[in-house]
């Protein structure tokens, strides 16, 4: 993996970091918090095509995925 | 322009709980009426979600049997995920716009609440039994309470004791062995990441309750509660019963 991929990866990891005490923020106040229903879960997903098609096609692949879902 | 937006949002609420205390006199009872009426609006979508959840957390098995099935092909998947979710009738309330509507409502709640506690005084009476609602609590009583029942909450919320089906690791082939093992230990890691969280959070929210002013405190322990009745109603005790069940187990082992 080229340098960009490891930074790319890492920014998904730090965005998962911070998700995680607001989701469960959210599960407090309103007794449930809103989960994703897809399985690889979007940033999974783009870690996963990051890898597979390196930085600019992964990303790509990842936020058109986050985009379609609805 | 997304600032007058939010304003918008903001304003309405804070004249809500203004209007509400013009009755009640008190902010102490102001904010408990504000958060009971905010979360019973908001009760049939939370009520529709859970549900939801409750049945995907049903269909698990069924889930990963088409993971498996369609390994290969991530389109595939997704496209017999979607047929499934539509079969068993699950409700879309579940995705990240909701979850981008909820983060949005937990802003603007907590906006609107402290504008009015930072205006303290001026806006009405701010003593409630011992607190000064505009300033934290010097007794702690609030941060504790609000620490123990996010813990309660979350023992019923989050799968903890309850055990997870791993991949039976029946396989004699090797490379299938030690896949099932890495997935095996991947699973394993995010169960004790989740009950770190079951831990270190209410922790935290007990330090913050310290922090903010205690109206803010008051507000967070209501919902709770709240949430308390709203996850009881709906799914039982959950794993909080095996707890309970443990925790009995040893008062009556101590007295022996």
């Amino acid at each position: 993996m080229s340098i960009f991929q490891y930074i790319a990866i890492g920014g998904i990891w730090v965005y998962r970091g911070v998700n995680k005490p607001i989701s469960f923020l959210i599960s407090t106040i309103f007794g449930y918090a809103s989960a994703c229903k897809h399985s690889p879960t979007c940033s999974e997903y783009a870690i996963f095509a990051i890898q597979k098609y390196g930085t600019m096609r992964g990303l790509f692949y990842g936020i058109r995925r986050l985009i379609q879902c609805w | 322009m997304f600032g007058s937006f939010f304003e918008a949002v903001v304003h309405p609420l804070v004249s809500l709980l203004l209007t509400m205390n013009a009755f009640t006199h008190s902010f102490g009872v102001s904010i408990f009426l504000f958060t009971l009426l905010m979360r019973s609006l908001l009760l049939p979508l939370s009520i529709q979600g859970m549900k939801s959840q409750k049945k995907m957390q049903l269909l698990k098995p069924k889930l990963d049997e088409l993971k498996k099935k369609f390994a290969k092909e991530p389109t595939k998947l997704q496209q017999a995920q979607a047929e499934l979710y539509k079969k068993e009738g699950i409700n879309p309330v579940s995705g990240c716009i909701p979850y981008l509507a909820q983060f949005f409502i937990l802003i603007v709640l907590y906006q609107a609440l402290d504008i009015v506690l930072k205006a303290g005084d001026q806006v009405g009476v701010m003593q409630f039994f011992w607190m000064n609602l505009s300033k934290p609590d010097q007794y702690f009583v609030l941060p504790v309470i609000a620490g123990v029942s996010q813990f309660i909450l979350s023992v019923m919320i989050l799968p903890g004791a309850e055990k997870h089906d791993l991949i039976p690791n029946a396989s004699k082939v090797k490379k299938v062995k030690q896949e099932n093992k890495k997935e095996d230990d991947m699973l394993e890691m995010a169960e004790t990441m989740q009950k770190q969280m079951i831990f270190t959070m209410p922790i935290i929210t007990g330090i913050m309750a310290m922090k903010f002013p205690s109206g803010l405190a008051w507000y967070w322990v209501v919902s709770t509660l709240y949430s308390i009745a709203q996850q009881w109603y709906v799914s039982g005790p959950g794993a909080l019963s095996e707890y309970a069940r443990k925790v009995r187990a040893f008062i009556t082992r101590a007295e022996k």
